[in-house]
């Protein structure tokens, strides 16, 4: 199978760096103990391990070499990588370090094994066997069928478990260099602020990874069930799933992340200012209701009350004004309560995922009797809620339409026209263009008898305007294409009859 | 899914316990990406158009172009989407349309394919599946177009001589002198049940108000030249070995003489006991009355395109039954794979009633019956139908 550039550069690329980013942290947390030791030579190091590993893999497996001989090219290869490693921790160094060391080495070979050299070629080797691992994999999602089943499914649920763990490998790490070793069993210290680049590139680019995976999987089965796919699946995908991902990094850094108030302080504000504003509204209407009446008593003939002795005014005491007086900032509250609705939507979402794929389970809990007389109290109390809703405002509405004085009624309906015809489909759009020229034809005094067919009542109309006639017709089998017809209606259609229907209705208003 | 949950889960009880505030942003960045993801392949799919477009119509041999449109009306790109037709072998092979495009916002793509007329029958296009994910794979869902389009394919219509029959007439042994006859509207002697194709014009709407049920009315005869074709597609009146071939062999002699008669403005009408997928639960198809014109015989090409091998009735009930609705006098045009039980005496019954009977039979390895043996005594002149080359090759395929 040909190769794309995907496979050859980007997705050893995106993998090295993940990688990468997993070290940075974990040099991180070495350089609290050690806060000499590089991290761009181990970093580097890890970088180019987890892009020699595929490469070697391919040879290999171009090679198609034996057991033995595997055995050892693997040796050579891990030989020379740890040379390489040794001789690489030297390069920031002189090369009379390296000399002096070496005769250290002759002396005792276990200053040729320091900690540091330890740590790095632990490092090295899980980067080395994690990314063979992942290419692998991503090499057998991309492999069409060869006389073996692939389980392609088991692969890329694979691939998500090892960037999932990745990365929250790469999280802990990161959490606990930056809360420190001493604080990470205290969970009452303060929330850590601050984004941790490692860890962001981590996810976004693990995200395109998987979503590339899934392209190349795809792929291979089109090919084996020899489905024909156009040319440009492969780059609107690139653009489009990495604008997704993108745009969710750039929405999740918005949202807040933290929160000023606990849950019941924000739902307490909330409610207190619901309550604050229900009291205003009352008092508006008392006042309201109260001022027809006082200038009715105004009107009653009385004495004039005199009025009490004015009482000498007295001015009170400063008060300092303290922070809290203002009550809670609204920007606070906010924040909190979009943090809130976040995490609250978070669980819920993944109860119900949970619950929805383990059926039995929400059947069962369905089934105890207190759960199902719960389950049967809110279901029946949230229709009647809608049922008592729609009773009373339908013939709320029917009251204010036959209310509403003539020229509010038609800028209000035209509004309601132009709302509603967007967010209809072709089909009901034309059947709404017909029944408004019935409607029409009503007002300019042709109603549509009972029993009277589309073309009875277009051909009468036809008889008063036969400037229109065409447009009548046009319209008229239109209308009995959308209404009975099973097939679909096309958006361009709709789309032509809307003049039509236009000069239909100038006709008619003439 | 549910690892994902399970992941999400990981990630909230780290991000809480740490407070790292970064954290939650990470958080919501994989949730967001399951979500989403997930909520945008659903709603993309709910916003597909499909649309076929094609001549529903094609006589043997013809191509039929069909153009399927499928359009995103919705402001979400769709990266992938399969489409999956079910098409009928008889008319294409690989007998399914399987391509994969990929839709801009508010983009379409235009899929088309060539259907060939190469059996006659009745043929639906569809269901249609189509199916999308999004982009990291974690859920693919597959909707079904039912909207089935079809397309009629008419039996091959050959030249009389091709089946073994005289070109000028197949009623050869009719007497010449005989005057036939045809119904005078002018002159009404009663009323019948209406059957479709009957003109609007005849139906008598009082006794029909009356009745509860439309009735026409029933004319006078006068001299006339219709011509009813029987077609006997009841199974058992076919061997088993010849069956497809006979049958078959039947239909295109049904087809062929409707043309031969219209082409001389002759009526001719069609009554048949094979299964019409079309009718209710799949019955007997509507007889045809005796028209004239083209577009009659369109009319019968259509059922004999539907129309299949079936147990439903045997020819002799239905002629029985169907001879009191018959124009009088018209000639009655059997054709059927072999003689079967009791048709000598239907036929014998038909002559005694007025009506004019012309036999064929189509199933070559079928022993000559009673009726074949005595034609010139009955008056029945009965017409093996030999098949051409191309006849045979047709039904071989």
């Amino acid at each position: 199978m040909q190769r794309t550039w995907v496979q050859k550069i980007f997705q050893p690329a995106v993998v090295a760096t993940m990688m990468a980013c997993i070290v940075v942290s974990v040099v991180q947390l070495l350089q609290l103990f050690v806060p000499t030791w590089s991290g761009v030579y181990l970093t580097s190091v890890v970088f180019l391990a987890a892009l020699e590993a595929p490469a070697a893999g391919r040879l290999l497996r171009r090679r198609r070499l034996g057991w033995s001989e595997r055995v050892s090219f693997r040796v050579g290869e891990w030989v020379l990588i740890l040379i390489a490693l040794k001789l690489g921790s030297y390069a920031a160094r002189s090369v009379d370090a390296l000399i002096a060391d070496m005769a250290l080495w002759q002396e005792d070979i276990g200053y040729f094994f320091s900690v540091e050299y330890i740590i790095t070629i632990g490092l090295t080797l899980f980067t080395w066997i994690t990314a063979a691992d992942i290419h692998e994999n991503l090499a057998d999602l991309a492999m069409p069928y060869r006389g073996v089943a692939i389980d392609r499914e088991a692969i890329r649920s694979r691939l998500v478990g090892q960037f999932f763990w990745g990365g929250l490998m790469l999280l802990i790490v990161a959490g606990i260099t930056r809360i420190g070793v001493a604080q990470i069993l205290n969970l009452r210290h303060p929330p850590v602020p601050g984004i941790i680049i490692n860890a962001l590139l981590y996810f976004v680019l693990g995200l395109l990874l998987l979503s590339q995976a899934r392209l190349m999987a795809l792929r291979a089965r089109w090919q084996i069930q020899d489905i024909p796919a156009v040319s440009d699946v492969g780059s609107r995908w690139s653009r489009v799933s990495l604008a997704f991902i993108l745009l969710l990094a750039a929405v999740a850094l918005l949202l807040p992340t933290s929160y000023s108030f606990s849950l019941l302080e924000s739902i307490g504000v909330i409610l207190g200012f619901i309550l604050q504003s229900l009291h205003m509204l009352a008092g508006l209407l008392v006042l309201l209701l109260s001022l027809p009446l006082l200038f009715l008593l105004s009107l009653l003939p009385g004495q004039a009350v005199e009025s009490p002795p004015m009482l000498p005014r007295s001015t009170p005491p400063m008060v300092p004004a303290s922070p809290e007086a203002g009550g809670p900032s609204w920007w606070a509250v906010l924040r909190s309560l979009i943090f809130w609705g976040v995490v609250i939507g978070i669980m819920v979402y993944t109860l119900r995922s949970y619950l929805g794929y383990r059926g039995e389970l929400l059947g069962e809990v369905r089934t105890r009797s207190w759960v199902a007389r719960l389950w049967a109290f809110l279901t029946e109390l949230w229709r009647r809620i809608r049922h008592a809703a729609g009773d009373s405002v339908e013939p709320l509405r029917r009251r204010l339409a036959e209310l509403a004085p003539e020229g509010v009624d038609i800028g209000a309906r035209r509004l309601w026209r132009w709302r509603r015809l967007s967010s209809m489909n072709p089909r009901e759009r034309i059947q709404y263009y017909y029944l408004s020229f019935q409607h029409r034809g009503e007002k300019a005094g042709r109603p549509r008898r009972k029993g009277e067919t589309p073309h009875e009542y277009s051909g009468s109309l036809r008889q008063k305007k036969p400037e229109v006639e065409p447009d009548l017709t046009q319209l008229t089998d239109a209308f009995i294409e959308a209404r009975y017809s099973l097939h679909a209606i096309t958006g361009e259609r709709a789309g032509l009859l809307h003049e039509t229907w236009n000069r239909i209705k100038r006709a008619l208003r003439a | 899914m549910v690892e994902l949950s399970l992941y999400v889960l990981i990630l909230f009880a780290i991000a809480a316990l740490m407070q790292i505030d970064f954290f939650f942003s990470i958080l919501y960045l994989f949730f967001g990406a399951v979500v989403f993801s997930r909520l945008w392949a659903r709603r993309a799919l709910s916003h597909l158009q499909l649309e076929r477009r094609l001549v529903n119509r094609a006589f043997l041999g013809e191509e039929v172009p069909v153009v399927l449109t499928v359009r995103n009306t919705g402001w979400l790109p769709l990266v992938w989407l399969q489409i999956h037709e079910s098409l009928p072998i008889d008319l294409i092979i690989p007998n399914a349309l399987r391509r994969v495009v990929s839709l801009a916002p508010r983009g379409r793509a235009e899929l088309s394919y060539i259907l060939r007329g190469r059996r006659r029958g009745y043929y639906t296009l569809g269901p249609l599946a189509l199916t999308t994910s999004d982009v990291f794979g974690f859920e693919e869902n597959t909707v079904r177009w039912t909207h089935a389009d079809y397309v009629i394919v008419y039996p091959e219509i050959v030249p009389l001589e091709k089946l073994g029959l005289p070109s000028v007439s197949p009623f050869v042994s009719l007497p010449t002198g005989r005057p036939r006859l045809f119904e005078d509207p002018a002159r009404v002697i009663g009323v019948r049940d209406y059957h479709a194709g009957d003109s609007p014009r005849h139906i008598n709407w009082k006794t029909s108000a009356a009745a509860g049920q439309l009735l026409v009315k029933k004319y006078e005869p006068a001299i006339a030249l219709d011509t009813v074709i029987f077609l006997d597609l009841y199974e058992s009146n076919y061997t088993r070995r010849t069956q497809d071939w006979a049958s078959e062999c039947a239909i295109v002699a049904a087809a062929s003489i409707a043309n031969h008669l219209t082409e001389r403005r002759q009526a001719v009408g069609l009554i048949t006991n094979g299964r019409d997928p079309l009718a209710k639960e799949q019955a007997m198809p509507h007889p045809v009355p005796t028209r004239r014109g083209q577009a009659h015989l369109m009319r019968i090409l259509e059922v004999l395109a539907r129309v299949e091998v079936a147990g439903t009735q045997p020819l002799t009930t239905l002629l029985s039954r169907q001879q009191p609705e018959l124009p009088w006098g018209a000639t009655l045009l059997i054709i059927a794979g072999r003689e079967s039980e009791g048709l000598p005496e239907a036929i014998v019954a038909a002559r005694h009633a007025g009506f004019p009977v012309v036999l064929m039979l189509t199933d070559f390895r079928a022993p000559s019956g009673r009726i074949e043996q005595q034609q010139e005594a009955l008056g029945v002149p009965v017409h093996r139908i030999r098949a051409s080359d191309d006849l045979k090759t047709l039904f071989e395929r």
